[in-house]
Parts: C-alpha cells; structure tokens; sequence
C-alpha cells in the first residue's frame, strides 16, 4: 500500500502544469539528439544544466533525465532510417531495424520500437518503485567503509564495460581521481593543486570538465569523419504491428525489458550491454533464428525494450546511494548538488515529492514519446539527415553560453577548452574518457569515506574486509577484474563490441 | 618518440601517466601525508600518484614488448580553431559582450569545416543564433550575460 501511496505522490508532482511541460521538453530535446548526428546526451545535458538553475528542484531533475531516456528513442529512429545507430544502445537495432526499413516496413520497425520501449519504459518504472525504497532502507545501514567499497565497484565496473584497454580505463580512474582532489580539503581546509587560482579552491567545475570531454572533444573528433547522412527511403512506409506481429514481439519485449532492468543497474554502460545481451538472447531462443540479420521483428524490440529499461534502471544507484553509474548520472547528481539535495539514501525520505515525482515523470514521459514519435516521424526524418557542418558550430555555441553561466566563469571557459583537446588526444590514443568522469566525481568522496571508515577503526585497514558488506562488495570487484583480464572471457568482451 | 617503440599508442599513455603521476607528487610535495588512522591532505594524493608512476612503467614496457597501431594523424587545423574560438569567448564575454564574441566563435569554429564558406546564408545564421542567445539567456532567463562588455561603457 505504501507504494501505491508514493506513485500516487509521485503522480501529483509530475502531472502539475510547469511539470508536465518540462517533462515535454526534455523528451522532445532527447528524441531530437538522439536522431541528430554527433550530439550525445552527456552534452547536452551539461550544456541545458544552466536553463535549470531558476526551477525547482523536482522540474530541473525531470527535464534533465528526459533527455537522457528521449535520446534512447530518437537512437533508434536514426538506426532504422539510416541504419547508423544515433545512441551507442541503438547499435544492434541498426541489425534488424534498418533491414526491415530496406523491406518497405520502416513504419512497423519504428511502431515496433516506440511500443517495446513504452512498455520496458512502464515496467522499469514500476521496478524502480519496488526496489528504490528497499535498496536505500539497506543503504542507511552502511558505514563508511561499505560506501567506500560500494565506489571502488562503481569505478571497477565502468572500466570492465568501458570499451578497449583494461590497463589504461584503470589509468584514466587514476587521473580521475587525481583531478578530483583539486581544491580545498574538507578536513584539513589545506588548498590542494589550486596553484592560488581562486577559481580552482572550490574544485574543478565538473559541467565545464563534461562539456570539454563529451562536447568540445567530441566535436573535434566527429569533424575528422565523415557524418553526413542520406536518406534513401523518400517516405516512411508500412503500417502498425499486426495480430501476428504482436505475438512474436510480446515476450521478446518483456525479457528484453527483463534484462535492461537488471543490467542498467551496473556502472558502466548498463543500456549498451543491455541491448546486446538481449538481442543475442532472442537469437539464441528464435525458432528461426535464421532471420535475424534480416529484418526480424524481435531483434528490434528486445534490444529496443531492453536499452529503454536498461535508461531507467540507472537511475537507481544515483537515486539510492548517490553513487552514479554513468556521466549522465554524474551530471544528475551535480544537478542536484546545484539545487541544495545532498545526493544519497536519504532523498527519499527528506524529498519524498522529488524523488516519486521523478520516477513517475518518467512513466508520463515515456506516455510522451510514444505520442511524439509515431505522428511527428516526418519531422524527425528530416532532422536525421541535418548536415554536421551545420550544426556544430550551434553546438559550440551553447558549450560556451552554457558553461559560462553556471558561474559567470571565464575561467570554466577555459577549462571547458583544455579539457575539449584532452578528451580528443585521449580517444585519439584510445582512453576511455568516461572513466575518468565518473573518478572525477567519486575521488573526494571516496577520500572521505575511507578516511572516515579507517578513523573508526583506527587505522586498521582490514575493516575493508571485516565488513561484511564491504567485503563481498570487494570480491565482486576482484571477480569483475579477474574475468576481463582472463583471456577467453576477454576476446569475447572485444567481438561484443566490435560488432 | 624513440624509434624501439612498438606501441605508440602504450607510449603516449605511459608519458600521460608519468607527466600526471609527476607532478601529482611534486605539486603535493608539502601536502601532510599522515598515517592511515589520521590521514592527511597528502595521504591520497601521495599513493595515487605513486600508482599512477607504476601504470608509467607498465605502459612503457608494454610499449617496446607489444605492437600496435599508430595514433593517426592529429586534426591540428580543428583544435586550434575550436579551443582557439572557445578561449577567445572565455575572454572576450565579460570585455566585449555577447554581440561580438558570439559570431566569433561561431566564425572560428565553423572555419575548422572544409564545408564552410563565408556567404550572405551563413552571415544570416551567424546574425540570427547571437540574437536567439541573447534573447534567450540575457533576457528571457535573466542570466548577466553582456550584450556589450565593459569595453563599450
């Protein structure tokens, strides 16, 4: 009864007017950086944070995270249209989905995956209701050194499903946390790496350091491929999924929305590997699996449902234990930091209305983005083949408009430029940026739990393994790294993504 | 880079490491380190830092033992007019004001395309993305944004 209390909670914050529209909004901005070339949600994201600051807490979260579930959507328009995947989630999608577009059911594969992801999208709500309060009730038992474990599985798990080098997304944390120790000391009030520049004794402006990485360097790197797109299909034909359709896609949505649920919860990339690993499970269940590859209906919705829930998962451990699993959560969690609520077990019981509020816009949103995408395609079609040339320099633009106002900083600008060439060198040299994101904003915390977990015990580290929280935790993190770093495991790891 | 290098790739991430690891140490050279019971300002740093020289080493053994692709070429042209227009912004908005240092940026960046060509259609845009800025951040948001920077009173 008490979660029927919470979502009816929920639903009256998220159906209030100024909600509803920013709920809109961000889905809308989603969709159209989903289907827009070389425009990621960890960019815009930061770049729309400063039009938050003047709303309340609980519209800015909504606003923000629709952007981050619309652009799961709008991935998948462009990967069936054009057969480039706009989100790395809709990677698979381009497998089935463009197929079927190529066979005139464009309009099919596009209903199939706006229904797979609405319903994922209604499960995984429904998910996140049930499990949120059970995970914070256990999360309120923690002592520091379980939190300290708990981040170092964080930072583990986004480095086994970072793409590329162990060795050197294990680095990139390094740095990352390095990075994070810029500024004041909280304990000892001793300015660390500030190099007596006042703008640096409050730390690195991480918006303006998630601009640079994922914005200014991103752009950079797109301006050296080739990002134009044409269409070939001139009209979106095909019509909505039959009788039949609908009983070959109706399991393949829940297991996919099955899947995404679980796997979204790990750090990392959970809606990456979530759509993956349901596309490969409904192969290996098809009756005929021989149409895969080939325009089968289920490879469209399982990854579809599967990346959608995956999205949403997510959000748990940010909202929980205040641990993000990915940028874009980072950036939540910044957004939150920005409007006074220390992220962590006790949102839910301080902020009640954000929190359920919050879950619930996603159900409303996700009621949004069906509504958008089946009638508003053609709009969508025409933003997917927006040359980049053109684009870019709009990007660029709101970088620094938008990195700027978050403290009418020329400094962040600055920063947002050197760490626009880092972010390019790195990927140039093949490191993960992603990892050292996420570093970035655990390092002080890590610091602080661990130096408050060792004061406890006065000195003895083994309180890192006498928990019995805090070891468990660190034997799934010692169990991650030893399975990447056997080798079979690992040629496996390298095929998943190349393909 | 010396020429025993197989990797390159290995390299370069080996001398990021050593340069951060380095001056990790040598930065927070003053920083108290502290014991594990009382750890100080330094404590973290200090063995960061030292992990991070150990990747150095790992990384450059790995660099002369392993081979690997080389980097590629650096799209030098890009960076510099990118960062170049974004620095400028950084210091132009509060001296100049949006109406000036906007098209610059967008002018310098949109040089690092070879699609871009300086005619009566980009002008236009150029024009009209300063006015929606203006419009939307100094006056519809409130933001103190300049329109004209201190140069201008």
């Amino acid at each position: 009864m008490d979660m029927l209390a919470n979502l009816g909670l929920g639903l009256v914050t998220a159906m209030t007017p100024l909600n509803l529209v920013y709920c809109f909004v961000g889905v809308f901005l989603g969709t159209a950086i989903g289907v827009l070339p070389g425009l990621g949600p960890v960019a815009t994201i930061a770049m729309l944070l400063p039009l938050t600051f003047g709303l309340p807490p609980e519209t800015s979260l909504i606003m923000l995270a629709g952007i981050f579930y619309g652009a799961q959507y709008g991935g998948s328009t462009t990967a069936i249209l054009v057969n480039l995947p706009g989100e790395t989630s809709s990677v698979v999608t381009t497998l089935d989905g463009y197929q079927m577009a190529r066979n005139g059911q464009a309009g099919k594969a596009l209903a199939t995956a706006a229904i797979g992801s609405f319903i994922a999208g209604t499960i995984a709500t429904l998910v996140i209701a049930l499990f949120a309060p059970f995970l914070a009730q256990v999360a309120f038992n923690f002592q520091p050194a379980d939190f300290f474990s708990l981040m170092v599985l964080g930072l583990i798990a986004s480095v086994v499903l970072a793409n590329g080098s162990l060795l050197h997304a294990l680095g990139m944390i390094l740095i990352g946390l390095l990075l994070g120790f810029v500024g004041t000391d909280i304990n000892s009030g001793v300015a660390r790496y500030t190099f007596d520049v006042p703008e640096l004794y409050d730390g690195l402006e991480f918006v303006a350091i998630a601009m640079g990485l994922f914005g200014i360097g991103e752009i950079i790197a797109n301006l050296e491929e080739k990002l134009d797109r044409s269409i070939s299909l001139k009209s979106v034909s095909g019509s909505l999924p039959t009788r039949e359709d609908w009983k070959r896609i109706f399991w393949p949505i829940l297991r996919g929305t099955g899947l995404g649920s679980i796997l979204g919860v790990l750090p990392g990339g959970g809606a990456n590997l979530a759509s993956f690993a349901a596309y490969a499970a409904e192969k290996k269940m098809s009756h005929h699996p021989e149409e895969f590859g080939k325009g089968a209906i289920e490879g469209v919705a399982a990854p579809e449902a599967a990346n959608n829930a995956g999205a949403q998962s997510a959000f748990i451990p940010m909202l929980t234990l205040g641990i993000p699993s990915n940028p874009v959560m980072a950036l939540m969690i910044g957004a939150m930091l920005i409007q006074g609520i220390q992220p962590g077990p006790t949102v839910m019981t301080d902020q009640p209305a954000l929190f359920w509020g919050l879950i619930v816009s996603m159900w409303v949103g996700n009621l949004f983005l069906i509504i958008l995408n089946l009638p508003l395609i053609g709009f969508w079609v025409k933003l997917v083949s927006m040359p980049y040339h053109l684009l870019y320099p709009i990007i660029l633009g709101f970088c620094a408009i938008g990195v700027f106002t978050v403290s009418n900083a020329s400094f962040d600008v600055y920063l947002m430029a050197l760490f626009g060439v880092a972010g390019y060198l790195l990927r140039k040299i093949g490191a993960e940026p992603a990892p050292m994101m996420l570093a970035l904003i655990l390092g002080s915390m890590m610091e602080e739990y661990l130096r408050r977990a060792l004061l406890l015990s006065r000195g003895d580290s083994t309180v890192l393994l006498t928990s019995p929280i805090s070891a468990g935790i660190l034997v799934i993190c010692v169990v991650l790294v030893a399975l990447v770093a056997l080798p079979a495991i690992r040629r496996g790891r390298d095929e998943t993504f190349a393909e | 880079m010396p020429s025993f290098v197989c990797n390159p790739k290995d390299f370069w991430m080996g001398l990021l490491y050593l340069v951060v690891g380095g001056a990790g140490l040598f930065y927070g050279r003053d920083y108290v380190i502290g014991s594990a019971a009382n750890m100080g300002p330094g404590f973290f740093p200090f063995y960061i830092s030292c992990l991070l020289l150990i990747f150095a080493v790992i990384s450059f053994v790995r660099s002369v033992t392993t081979t690997g692709e080389a980097v590629g070429p650096i799209a030098w042209k890009a960076i510099a007019l990118i960062t170049g227009g974004v620095l400028a912004f950084g210091f132009l908005i509060e001296r100049a004001g949006l109406a000036m240092t906007m098209p610059l940026l967008l002018v310098l960046g949109a040089l690092a395309s070879d699609r871009f060509s300086l005619e009566w259609r980009t002008a236009l845009g150029v024009i009209a993305f300063t006015l929606a800025c203006a419009a939307l951040f100094t006056y519809g948001l409130g933001l103190p944004i300049p329109i004209l920077g201190s140069w201008f009173r």
